[in-house]
């Protein structure tokens, strides 16, 4: 496959043939045509999440280098850029989960469980979770608990859920997650006193 | 299905019916959503956010799946013997024999007929030492484009330069050319280098892809 034949295949037959031939220069071709098709995409997203040229490059690099040492793993059953959003996200989700802790004003939503290293604290955070999801679809309308996951499972920032969202308003997302905060303590507040 | 969505598989669900267990399940599930949201962004045409240098992280990723994926680099060749050594390497030894024995049988027969005006000629040549290293000439900078320049190689049909950061390691190529100058735009040779720190870097001329001199490093200030 030539160059000129290489742009004009599809995701699939550059998969195709990068597993196949993995290990010749064809194979490599193909595997950096298919590769470099996406990377605006991953750097955008990595952008997101980071907020600064030099780190999302890195982390961009990380992504594309990871996606073409698993390409292997890859069984065709969704496209390819599907594929791709999720080991994107995986890697931008454990840039800014570790080492430092999210830098905003919804320190309350750092309490929402997220799943830990160990096993205790896995099972202990999807009950937590299953009880808060169940409390946010009662109490939460649907922007609300959207705004919620986005920040707490997707860990976008802020600004990212307010463009994704189409908010409006001056504090955008902020004062959506703020109300979603206040609502969702005041539900936990009478679910304990209930229990009490 | 209480299950969550598979973030590998989400566009599974474009095509699956309204009433598709999973389908069924997004409709009460915001997380599910908040995902499905960040999906089709990524895969949308959403402007970059502020901040974002898209043309030039397209054209630092490109360099770099070229170097990484396309093109690695190959394992370091073992390294060249001196050619001191090369000259008493033990293949070339019977060759130095033959030779001292033909220039002192020479002398010899010189001594013996020192009345002859006819000249003695010796077949053959003495090895001839590698040319002296190749010459580097003052690059010239602008910003982030440096053309590099260097004195012609005797012999040399090719050049190509190699970038090191300041511990050595080698962080791009550039190359090769049959010209004495080259431009090397830093952020796609070299995307790898640490901004802030000098560059530096050695021309290899080359015959017929076969390396046959090195200049000394030259560096390139911090940008």
């Amino acid at each position: 496959m030539n160059a000129k034949e290489r742009a004009a295949a599809s995701d699939q037959e550059l998969v195709a043939l990068a597993v196949r031939e993995r290990t010749s220069p064809a194979g490599r071709a193909a595997a950096s045509e298919l590769l470099g098709r996406h990377r605006g995409r991953v750097y955008i997203w990595c952008h997101r999440y980071v907020r600064d040229h030099e780190r999302a490059l890195d982390l961009a690099q990380d992504v594309l280098l990871s996606a073409w040492r698993s390409l292997d793993s890859f069984q065709g059953r969704s496209r390819f850029s599907s594929w791709l959003f999720s080991i994107a996200r995986n890697r931008c989700l454990s840039a800014v989960r570790a080492p430092e802790p999210m830098h905003d004003d919804d320190s309350e939503l750092e309490r929402v469980p997220d799943r830990g290293p160990d096993t205790e604290s896995i099972v202990v955070g999807r009950e937590e979770e299953q009880a808060l999801v169940s409390l946010a679809a009662h109490h939460l309308d649907e922007v609300e608990q959207e705004a919620l996951w986005l920040r707490c499972f997707e860990r976008l920032p802020v600004e990212e859920i307010t463009r994704l969202l189409d908010i409006s308003g001056a504090s955008g997302a902020r004062a959506v997650l703020q109300s979603a905060r206040r609502k969702l303590r005041l539900a936990l507040d009478r679910r304990e006193s209930g229990r009490s | 299905m209480n299950a969550h969505l598979d973030p590998a598989r989400l566009d599974e669900l474009q095509a699956a019916p309204p009433e598709d267990p999973r389908r069924v399940h997004v409709r009460g599930c915001a997380r599910c959503r908040a995902l499905l949201r960040a999906h089709d962004d990524f895969l949308g045409d959403a402007p970059a956010p502020a901040g974002a240098r898209l043309a030039d992280a397209e054209r630092a990723l490109g360099a770099f799946l070229e170097r990484e994926i396309a093109n690695p680099r190959p394992a370091p060749a073992p390294a060249r013997p001196s050619w001191l050594d090369r000259l008493w390497a033990p293949a070339v030894r019977p060759a130095w024999a033959v030779a001292v024995a033909v220039l002192v049988a020479g002398g010899a027969l010189l001594l013996m007929r020192s009345g002859d005006p006819r000249p003695v000629v010796l077949r053959g040549a003495p090895p001839v030492a590698p040319g002296s290293e190749l010459e580097l000439l003052a690059p010239r900078i602008e910003g982030d484009a440096v053309t590099l320049r260097w004195r012609a190689a005797h012999e040399a049909d090719a050049y190509v330069v190699r970038l090191f950061s300041v511990g050595l390691e080698e962080v791009g190529r550039v190359g090769p050319t049959a010209q004495t100058s080259i431009l090397v735009r830093l952020s796609q040779a070299a995307p790898g280098a640490r901004r802030g720190e000098p560059l530096l870097y050695r021309v290899v001329a080359l015959t017929r892809g076969d390396e046959i001199g090195n200049s000394a490093l030259g560096t390139i200030p911090p940008r």
